[in-house]
């Protein structure tokens, strides 16, 4: 009798535990999903948008979806039911969050599509090869990819990208910014839709400056002294990203601060100049002054941001996505200024790119790709796109105040923002050899980094590797 | 002094037992670090709870990434290669171990030749023609390509495994009137079970770790391990400690493999090492 | 005839399912990128190609390097195992380990050990004060290939010394027993009974070691990816990268031709005559 008894104490017990667990879960569930579906406010409204004059039921309510970005009223029209089919969209790592943000609304107004994101690699050198390939074997099976400048280049003037021309209002295209002009104009018409534009900078930190007692560099022998004096106990003034994949960027910034061309390295074999003097600048910051890491040409951006944010750097170039980065997952906005490139005897010249969407040609859903496109060159769309990127890509929306606000809020290399505009340029890129053009660097001034080959060698090297890939005059 | 030699070869066993721990420790720690804990200095050496544990890398490898998908299409599909390998591999290596025929030696030395092509060079083609009868990213094709890429490699191997099996048995069944295929799979495969199984073993091994093919062949829908884990550094801040839970992850399955079958594997190594003056 | 079914069948497979794609590479070779057919040009530019001599040159001396290094430690490691009176079931247990876990993941782990500002062995050398600054293990190219041998040795000699464990069980205590009544040192029976009875098996494991280390290609892509400046690249990640990601398929398959000439030639050739001297 007494074991009886007992036993029914224990299971009583446990079951209390389940039921209380059960009902706290419950709680928190509906908590959270209560948060999640609040109502949204539906106006009935004409809306006008650029090129399209319709009545809509316009539902209003905020994204949540995003992390760590902006939330806005966000206008989606009633849903496209009669679309139906399916989507393939490519992204690699660097665009999942936008992508992520984007689909949710997409899919919303077409219901009836079903998107497939194919998740990409995390390193731009997989990135190369998984577009390489598909580039060049005209892939059905992705439909809309994204794209930075090189790609868009070559899927462009190879034909495998769509020509988006046709589809686009006259006051759609004048509303593009003059660095998107600059690729329609390179690619022979509107082949992608940029998620926004932003400019390499440096990236600094402030604490370290302040304890060292030192001012921002403005031209290339400032950059020598402060980074002498910042590099000490393991730590380094200046960290750049010196893979093959990054050595065209990292060298093509100090090219065009000394007044140099992409094009004439060494041409007939003389080593320009101005060419000379860019490399010899890099190649000193390595192997004289010391202020770069050894065994730069194996940094990527992985362990130069690591460097930035541990503190065992006091300088670093990058994009745009640091500046944001440092505020929502580093969380050291603090400490983490931005400034324009020391200025070369030419200027403190910097790169300006663009990624975006790119629909490819060959795709299955081709006709999906170009509707889901083109939803993402709607203002309120392209804003959270721009966020992700740095800058936004239509003229329009540099007039919206409070969203110009809230971008410089959102990402410190903002700050500076006119000023990066000012002072960028758009890389050269031989059309339909802009991946080769781009791996020559990568293979030939790697070289003068690791003292492999002389600075003169290395430019010669690299002109002999161009000069079949140029156009010919 | 003979006592001393003694605690040296413990003290060296135990160096060596470290040594050898230490990388998979190593990884198993920083699996359960959080991510800020990887980048300090000095490393921290244990995972004690509650300041520096977390399970946070795991519910990620899981959730965001296709781990799991990767797991389960790299155990089917190398499981069913290494039947297919060893079922195409055993009949020729009895073949070239029991039977006699003009050029067999020739055939044999043939097939080690075959051994030192490198992979690389079979992968473009095979993409080429893969591409174009539309196998790319399916299952069918890379239990197709582990199955038979390991042919050569996997004849060789089972070779002296058969070649020391007693010729009486095979003569016995052979004046029974079986043919020499019964024989292989009715009376030699039985009771070389053992080496059979770390056979299987090893060549599940081998494919599971293997990176070419998988990363060539697969995308997305067929997607496997090894390219799965490759995808985890990430871009902004090294992600060390979800790097170390996806290793982690892709380990376990081999680990819970050997030690199940550890036995067989000891005991076909053993009987492959056979020496011979 | 018993013959094809069981000789010529399963190995059709292999022949279908990869040497005839190999010999459809090698017509694809000639081509150009718009299946035109260019002869012999392709093979043409592999002679100015210093990155292929140089991953070639680094290939073969990791290949060698790694195999005697593994040889030697393993032969080494296995004897002293096996001399031991316990712990030697223990040992075959353990040393499985490290050759369970996928190259990837091996070269993903030891990315963090060698890191040069995060990894545990720069914090152990610099604590035990015998270095000052960082040493850059994967930044600088000569570092990096002799990380790239370390890494792959630190993973392979534990099964190499489980195979002349086992080995060495297999050897009857006799012939030890009879060494120690004629006066044999440790180091005579280790040189006059183990080593010549393990001559085979060494040569056997040393060739497959050296094989497989030519390939190399799942270590490097994880660990350096062709390292600083291409430095540590292998010929296999080499053909990869210039087929693959630079889309040049026809130079590939070129390239890798040249390879396959030279490991099917010299080495194919070598491993088949020496087996064949030893099978005597």
């Amino acid at each position: 009798m007494g074991e009886v008894k007992k036993e029914e104490k224990k299971v009583s017990r446990r079951d209390y535990l389940k039921y209380t667990g059960a009902a706290i879960g419950g709680l928190v569930v509906g908590g959270a999903l209560g948060y999640l579906l609040k109502p949204a406010e539906v106006i009935k409204e004409t809306v006008t948008a650029p090129g399209v004059e319709r009545t809509v039921t316009k539902t209003v309510e905020k994204t949540i979806t995003i992390t760590g970005t902006i939330t806005s009223p966000v206008v989606t029209y009633t849903p496209k039911t009669e679309i139906k089919g399916e989507l393939n969209i490519y992204t690699p790592a660097w665009g999942f969050a936008g992508t992520d943000a984007v689909v949710a609304l997409f899919q919303k107004e077409y219901p009836n599509v079903k998107i497939n994101v194919i998740r990409g690699p995390s390193t731009w050198d997989e990135h190369v090869t998984r577009t390489t390939v598909w580039l060049r074997e005209k892939y059905p099976g992705v439909d809309v990819l994204y794209e930075d400048d090189v790609f868009s280049t070559d899927g462009a003037i190879m034909g495998v990208w769509t020509k988006l021309d046709d589809y686009l209002s006259k006051s759609q295209i004048a509303d593009l910014s003059d660095l998107t002009h600059h690729f329609i104009e390179l690619h022979g018409g509107v082949y992608r839709i940029p998620w926004g534009e932003g400019g390499s900078c440096i990236y600094y930190r402030k604490d370290i400056f302040e304890e060292e007692g030192q001012t921002i560099p403005k031209t290339w022998k400032e950059l020598v002294e402060v980074g002498k004096i910042l590099t000490k106990n393991g730590r380094y003034g200046y960290v750049t990203q010196g893979t093959p994949g990054e050595m065209y960027n990292t060298y093509n910034e100090f090219l065009h601060q000394a007044g140099g061309d992409e094009w004439k390295l060494a041409p007939g074999g003389v080593p320009e100049p101005k060419a000379k003097e860019a490399l010899q600048f890099l190649v000193d910051l390595e192997l004289k002054h010391k202020i770069m890491p050894p065994g730069i040409t194996s940094v990527g951006y992985t362990e130069s941001r690591a460097m930035l944010k541990e503190g065992k750097a006091a300088m670093l170039r990058d994009w745009g996505d640091v500046g944001r980065i440092a505020i929502t997952e580093w969380k050291i906005p603090e400490k983490i200024g931005v400034m324009l490139f020391p200025a070369g005897s030419a200027g403190p010249w910097c790169i300006g790119h663009q990624w975006g969407w790119v629909v490819n040609d060959y795709g299955k859903n081709r006709d999906i790709g170009i509707e889901f496109v083109l939803f993402c060159l709607r203002p309120e769309v392209h804003k959270i796109l721009a966020y992700q990127y740095q800058l936004p890509a239509l003229k329009s929306l540099y007039e919206d105040k409070e969203y110009m606000k809230k971008l410089k809020e959102g990402n410190i290399a903002n700050t500076i923002a006119e000023e990066l505009k000012k002072w960028w340029f758009a890389r050269k890129f031989p059309p339909g050899r802009s991946v080769e053009y781009h791996e020559v660097f990568g293979r030939e001034i790697s070289r003068a980094l690791t003292g492999e080959a002389s600075v003169d060698e290395a430019l010669i090297a690299a002109q002999k590797s161009l000069d079949p890939l140029l156009p010919k005059k | 002094m003979l006592e001393y030699l003694k605690y040296i070869k413990i003290i060296i066993m135990v160096i060596m037992l470290v040594i050898v721990l230490f990388p998979l420790y190593w990884t198993f720690n920083y699996s359960f670090l959080p991510e800020k804990d990887t980048v300090s200095y000095p490393p921290i050496f244990f995972p004690s709870y509650p300041e520096h544990f977390t399970l946070e890398h795991y519910l990620v490898a899981v959730t965001k990434y296709p781990v799991l998908r990767a797991l389960f299409n790299t155990i089917i599909i190398i499981s069913i290669a290494s039947v297919i390998t060893l079922i195409l591999s055993l009949p020729p290596a009895y073949v070239l171990a029991k039977l006699d025929f003009k050029l067999k030696e020739e055939i044999y030395y043939f097939i080690m030749a075959l051994l030192t092509i490198p992979w690389v060079s079979y992968t473009i083609p095979l993409y080429e023609i893969s591409r174009t009868l539309g196998l790319i990213d399916t299952h069918i094709l890379l239990i197709m390509l582990y199955g038979f890429s390991g042919i050569p490699l996997f004849t060789w191997l089972a070779f002296p495994f058969i070649k020391s099996f007693p010729e009486d048995l095979i003569d016995v069944s052979r004046t029974f009137g079986l043919s020499e295929v019964k024989i292989l799979f009715l009376v030699v495969l039985p009771i070389l079970r053992n080496a059979l199984i770390s056979l299987f073993i090893l060549r599940f091994v081998w494919a599971y770790s293997d990176l070419l093919y998988q990363l060539i062949f697969t995308i997305d829908k067929a997607k496997m391990i090894n390219p799965a884990v490759l995808e985890f550094p990430g871009l902004y801040e090294m992600p060390y400690a979800r790097m170390a839970s996806g290793g982690i992850l892709t380990v376990l399955p081999l680990l819970v493999l050997s030690l199940i079958f550890h036995k067989y594997i000891i005991s076909g190594l053993t009987e492959g090492m056979r020496i011979t003056a | 005839m018993t013959l094809i079914v069981m000789l010529l069948i399963p190995f059709s497979f292999f022949i279908i399912s990869h040497s005839i794609p190999l010999l459809y590479g090698i017509y694809l070779s000639f081509m150009d990128r718009n299946g035109n057919f260019i002869g012999l040009e392709n093979y043409a530019h592999i002679i100015d190609d210093y990155r292929f001599w140089g991953s070639i040159k680094f290939t073969f001396s990791y290949a060698i390097a790694s195999t005697l290094l593994n040889l030697a430690f393993g032969l080494f490691i296995g004897v002293f195992i096996s001399s031991l009176k316990r712990g030697q079931n223990l040992f075959k247990a353990i040393f499985l380990i490290p050759w369970l876990i996928p190259l990837t993941v091996w070269g993903l782990e030891n990315r963090i050990i060698f890191s040069r500002d995060f990894g545990i062995i720069n914090y152990v050398l610099s604590s035990l004060g015998l270095i000052k600054g960082m040493i850059p293990w994967l930044g600088e190219p000569i570092l990096a290939q002799l990380s790239v041998v370390i890494t792959d040795v630190y993973k392979n000699v534990w099964y190499v010394a489980l195979l002349f464990l086992v080995a060495c069980q297999n050897i009857p205590r006799d012939l030890y027993e009879v060494a120690q009544l004629d006066g044999a040192t440790r180091l005579q029976m280790f040189r006059y009974v183990t080593l010549p009875l393990l001559r085979r098996n060494i040569l056997f494991i040393g060739l497959m070691l050296f094989i497989f280390a030519l390939q190399g290609f799942d270590l490097i892509y994880s660990l350096t990816y062709g390292g600083p400046a291409f430095s540590t690249h292998t010929v296999a990640l080499y053909i990869f990268r210039r087929s693959l990601h630079y889309g040049d398929y026809e130079y590939g398959t070129a390239i890798s031709t040249i390879w396959v000439i030279i490991l099917f030639g010299i080495v194919g050739t070598t491993f088949a005559l020496l087996s064949r001297k030893l099978m005597r």
